[in-house]
């Protein structure tokens, strides 16, 4: 059973996370330095996300299937989900192909340090935002 | 038929008798190469007179490749050496890349045994058929990186392909317990000692140098191969990442589950840590890669520090473990120490995962008061002191002062500074354990403990698959999805076990660079190679007889089911972070993994179990 | 394929001996004359190689009527002439060369005055200039390189102009070459490796050359194989007596070689590296070998492919691309074998060439006269970058 049963839900949980990740200059600053540009496409339920560094400020932009991104990530929504808690063992993930990554490997992984703390804001950013049903972790 | 070089070269250097001896085929077939091979001969060797000293003249010590080793491919660089440990006093084993073993193969040779010790240093000299012993008294006392040099630049002109050196350096002159062997500098058959062994021998180095071929038995099959294997590599992100940052890249990853143990395992985050991580590596100390024969991953990195206190010339940068040892295990973020002290152990010769945990330890027993600076000869050994780290590297490598005590070993040492020490230890069967944290992933618990050679990551290929780098979809123990926690943790021991057995010890391919193989194609790989026509079930079978083979060995020399068991410092849980609150169940994983294995409540191999095994002569050694 | 004509030529006796020089005094006999000048240079005279050669041919009955000591290390038209004056007030009827590439070009070239008279430069430069032979000349050589006791060319250095003259004629081609391990002893490994890899190049050049011929083929194959066997071990150790005939008999075969079909592209860049640097023929040769052999891969890569074999290396199994490539890697691996020894650079840069000269060093050697044997046209463009990966 996945996590997230509708699309609208999960749309507001991610968005919203990662719009609270570009307020916190602790980890945006240094995506902000990446200049990355990613889309995130989540499946069960479906919804693509382009999170855009490219800019003096974090970009999140829902249903942007347009843009051209530098890395394009692929995964279930209960895989990410379980990912910002901190959870996911990203290796294995990756080898079976729990989630699939388009695009320079490198760039991917020097952005890992960069949102550690965001682990530990994610299951606060869900109780203080009425998500709390899904802090399940 | 294809992969071997067809002999093998047996060494007295007692008597300086050196034979040459063709592989055979019969015994190849049964027993793969590497390992498979080693532990054979060892028992042969040993039969009569089981129990020695390993700093003896009665101790074996065997080097043997594996039917891949040199054939080309990416990933198959590697080769093992095995002896009685001098660290452990159990069955020793090492795993090595680099260009030595591929070297030996074209020189027409599978392997070396050598028995026996000499009166003074010798080396030996390999160049094509010709094989001797010569003087080494002008080499002995060089660090690793000049007795290289030297013995390269001085055979140079003896072959027309340069020649590989594989040297000891102070540290197994000197009869540091976890000496190492090492092969251009950088490629270091590091864990259990084994470098003292050719220390007491008085075997300074091998060099090799060879003009031959390698025959390959299918060789159009293998490039179709080749060409299968490429796309893989090619999307495969862990590949990606090793080729990048080398094994550091794990320093970003493993962080987050918690695998890496910080302040001797006491934590498992830590504020500064990422000044340990490819970010800081890469500003830093980065100098450039390298790579092991043949490998298209190059996962190697080079290393080089231009100023200041740690200063180091462009050289073999640390690896993962190297850098969680020195740096996360002693709460020390200088990076460019860890080069240093990665430096140092490269030079002398000894294993950095057990000098990094030995000094850890130490600091450990300095902070809680049971070693002052009068004990330590002035060297402050508080958490993070990055100069007192390198300067106590330097004393072991030694055997000097203080570092004399560290140099038997933790475990030595915590008997010898008494007081409790031992609570904070690291070690299973007197290796210390690597720099993957089993409270993170409960299998890795039951293989250290397991593990015949003691705490060891890559004794089975618990690491890679429960770590998340391995899936082999042919087995299910190896791709169903694991239950968290401690269950399922016995049965994916015993298959990773089997399958490791015949990967990574006989055939021989590398854990990191040969990740992406699913085992049809590492089962072709070696049939195109051999030209023999193994099956999965084979090789597992075979692997499973080398796994009772060697769990037997170090059961011989004196380990029991209470060896089996995880220290302190691994089963005490944290109260925060990812892994909070965990530690694995080592009682269920291993009532379970004792009846799947047949051991008896001693640990040992049930006589029947052996014997079906067809270990006539181990079953014999230890019931009768 | 076989050449639609070609024909080979060599009237020098040649005999090899441990010990020879002190005793071949009968083979001149049959040349009918009793009285000789002798052609040396101060080095080898130091090393005391004359003074068996003297005390072998008085016991014979033998007369030398005088000794030349100051030949340069690049035979210049003064030596020669000196030579020349000398012999011919000394009464002398022959001449004995002893010694490396410059003592004998320059005996072999004063040969011409001494028994034609007439001027060196005006009368004999170029090719086929004589009508009859030219008086007795027996050549011992103390190098095991240029091969020029075999060979129908001298070499000398016009010091006026600063440009190497080149006299061939095929009546320049001594009477007697005697090869004497004995004599190349004392040999440095510095030459010794550079005069050896100076053969090699005459070997692999002539072979590949566009006037290979069987015969030529045939001799630079064994030189080539002597070359492998025994350069090496010559290097190593001077008085591995068996190394130093293995090598001697090599540089003379390769001499033969070379005097029948030529020398190409390797040949070319030399000359340019030793006229313009002053870098020693053979080093030049010796670093520049494996560089022409890829200029010419194109087109030799089938023999090439051939030498393979002959340099050691195992082709079974291997493409006509691989062997060839394997045997320039061949070539490779001896140089650094060289180099081990501290014997010789592997690199332009490290025989102390400047990076400036390099686009002068392309140009001259596209104007050099080998080019014209050379497998493949010379380009200075093209040369150029193998010039530069040389360095």
């Amino acid at each position: 059973m996945a996590v997230f049963k509708n699309h609208e839900v999960f749309k507001e949980v991610i968005v919203g996370f990662f719009n609270l990740l570009g307020d916190t200059p602790q980890v945006a600053d240094r995506l902000l330095a990446s200049k990355m540009v990613i889309r995130f496409i989540y499946s069960d339920p479906d919804l693509a996300v382009v999170v855009d560094c490219s800019g003096d400020k974090m970009d999140v932009r829902p249903d942007d299937m347009d843009t051209k991104v530098i890395v394009e990530m692929s995964m279930k929504a209960d895989i990410a989900h379980k990912f910002w808690f901190g959870k996911v063992n990203l290796t294995m993930a990756l080898t079976r192909r729990q989630m699939v990554a388009k695009g320079p490997v490198p760039k991917i992984l020097k952005l890992l340090p960069a949102i550690k703390p965001s682990y530990a804001m994610y299951p606060k950013y869900l109780d203080d935002n009425g998500y709390a049903q899904y802090n399940i972790h | 038929m294809g992969g071997y070089a067809g002999n093998l070269i047996y060494v007295d250097l007692t008597t300086g008798r050196i034979e040459v001896k063709p592989l055979d085929m019969g015994f190849a077939r049964e027993n793969i190469g590497g390992l498979g091979f080693g532990a054979q001969i060892f028992l042969e060797l040993i039969k009569d007179k089981p129990h020695f000293d390993p700093l003896s003249a009665d101790n074996p010590f065997i080097l043997m490749t594996g039917p891949l080793t040199g054939c080309g491919m990416d990933a198959t660089a590697r080769w093992t050496v095995c002896s009685k440990s001098p660290l452990t006093g159990y069955w020793g084993d090492a795993n090595v890349g680099g260009h030595f073993g591929a070297r030996l193969k074209l020189a027409g040779y599978d392997g070396i045994v050598i028995t026996g010790a000499a009166q003074q240093p010798v080396y030996l000299s390999i160049n094509d058929q010709q094989v001797e012993l010569r003087d080494a008294s002008a080499y002995w006392g060089q660090d690793v990186y000049t007795v290289t040099d030297a013995l390269t630049k001085d055979l140079r002109a003896d072959s027309p392909k340069p020649g590989q050196v594989l040297a000891i350096g102070p540290a197994g002159e000197n009869g540091v317990r976890f000496a190492n062997l090492i092969n251009k500098k950088g490629h270091a058959a590091g864990r259990t000692g084994l470098g003292a062994v050719w220390g007491f021998k008085k075997l300074k180095a091998i060099h090799v140098a060879g003009t031959g071929k390698l025959r390959i038995a299918h060789p159009a099959k293998l490039k179709a191969l080749r060409s299968e294997l490429k796309a893989i590599y090619a999307e495969s992100i862990y590949i990606g990442s090793i080729q990048s940052a080398g094994t550091p890249a794990h320093l970003d990853v493993g962080i987050i589950t918690g695998d890496i143990p910080i302040k001797n395992w006491q934590m498992s985050d830590w504020e500064d840590f990422d000044a340990l991580g490819p970010a800081s590596i890469e500003e830093k100390i980065h100098a450039g890669g390298r790579t092991c024969h043949a490998c298209t991953v190059a996962c190697k990195k080079n290393a080089e520090v231009k100023e200041g206190p740690f200063k180091i010339e462009k050289g073999p940068g640390p690896e993962y473990e190297t850098i969680a040892a020195f740096g996360a295990m002693c709460l020390n973020a200088d990076i460019e120490s860890v080069a240093k002290a990665n430096e140092i152990c490269n030079r002398y010769g000894m294993d950095t995962i057990s000098c990094g945990s030995t000094i850890a330890f130490a600091i450990d027993c300095f902070e809680n008061g049971l070693l002052s600076s009068e004990d330590t000869g002035g060297i402050e050994l508080r958490w993070g002191n990055a100069a007192a780290i390198v300067a106590m590297v330097e004393k072991i490598a030694k055997n000097e002062g203080f570092g004399a005590i560290l140099a038997e070993g933790s475990a030595k040492a915590a008997e010898i500074i008494g007081k409790g020490a031992s609570r904070y230890l690291t070690t299973v069967k007197g290796l210390e354990a690597p720099m993957h944290d089993p409270r993170n992933a409960h299998g890795f618990g039951l293989a250290y403990g397991v593990s015949p050679r003691g705490a060891c990551h890559e004794a089975s290929l618990v690491f890679e698959v429960e770590g998340g780098a391995m899936y082999v979809p042919e087995l299910p123990a190896l791709a169903d999805e694991l239950p968290e926690g401690s269950e399922g943790r016995a049965e994916l021991n015993v298959a990773c076990q089997d399958y490791g057995m015949f990967f990574s010890h006989c055939a021989i391919f590398c854990n990191l660079g040969a990740a992406p193989l699913n085992a049809t194609q590492a089962v072709a790989m070696l049939n195109h190679v051999t030209g023999f026509n193994y099956t999965l079930e084979e090789v597992m079978k075979i692997g499973r007889r080398l796994w009772y083979l060697k769990r037997g060995l170090t059961n011989l020399f004196g380990a029991r089911a209470k060896d089996d068991r995880l220290p302190a410092r691994l089963m005490t849980p944290m109260s925060e972070g990812p892994t909070e609150g965990s530690i694995p169940d080592m009682e269920r994983m291993l009532k379970a993994f004792y009846k799947l294995r047949g051991l008896n409540e001693d640990g040992l191999p049930r006589e029947s179990v052996l014997r079906e095994q067809n270990l006539a002569d181990l079953a014999d050694l230890i019931y009768t | 394929m076989l050449p639609e004509y070609y024909q080979f030529h060599h009237p020098t006796k040649v005999m090899y001996g441990e010990g020879l020089v002190g005793d071949f005094a009968h083979e001149l006999e049959e040349l009918g004359v009793k009285n000789y000048f002798l052609v040396s240079d101060h080095v080898v005279d130091g090393l005391g190689l004359i003074q068996p050669i003297r005390e072998g041919l008085a016991e014979a009955g033998f007369r030398i009527t005088g000794e030349f000591y100051d030949v340069p290390q690049d035979a210049s038209v003064e030596a020669v002439e000196s030579i020349s004056r000398q012999a011919k007030d000394s009464g002398a009827e022959g001449l004995i060369a002893v010694g490396g590439g410059s003592v004998i070009d320059a005996a072999k070239a004063a040969n011409f005055i001494f028994s034609e008279g007439g001027d060196l430069i005006a009368d004999y430069s170029g090719a086929a200039t004589l009508v009859r032979p030219l008086k007795p000349f027996i050549v011992i050589p103390t190098t095991a390189g240029t091969g020029s006791e075999n060979t129908l060319v001298a070499v000398i250095y016009d010091v006026a102009n600063k440009t190497k003259l080149l006299f061939s004629d095929k009546f320049l081609l001594p009477d007697l070459a005697v090869l004497d391990p004995l004599m190349t002893r004392s040999l440095p490994p510095g030459l010794t490796a550079s005069t050896g890899m100076d053969a090699l190049t005459h070997a692999v050049e002539s072979y590949v050359g566009v006037d290979a011929s069987p015969h030529s083929e045939a001799l630079a194959v064994a030189a080539i194989k002597n070359i492998f066997q025994y350069l090496v071990r010559a290097t190593k150790n001077g008085d591995d007596l068996e190394a130093r005939g293995g090598m001697l008999i090599a540089a003379n075969m390769a001499g033969s070689a070379f005097s029948h079909s030529m020398v190409g592209c390797v040949h070319a860049m030399g000359h340019a590296v030793g006229g313009l640097t002053r870098v020693p023929h053979g080093v030049a040769n010796a670093i520049l070998l494996p560089h022409g052999m890829e200029y010419n891969f194109e087109v030799s890569k089938e023999k090439y492919a051939a030498l393979a074999p002959v340099m050691g290396v195992d082709t079974t199994g291997m493409s006509v691309d691989e062997a060839a490539r394997a045997a320039i890697a061949a070539v490779r691996d001896l140089l650094r074998q060289l180099n081990a020894l501290d014997a010789i650079p592997v690199r332009l840069k490290d025989a102390g060439v400047p990076h400036e000269s390099l686009p002068a060093i392309a140009e001259a050697a596209a104007e050099d006269g080998t080019i014209v044997y050379n497998p493949r046209e010379v380009e200075a463009e093209e040369i150029l970058i193998h010039v530069r990966n040389a360095y």
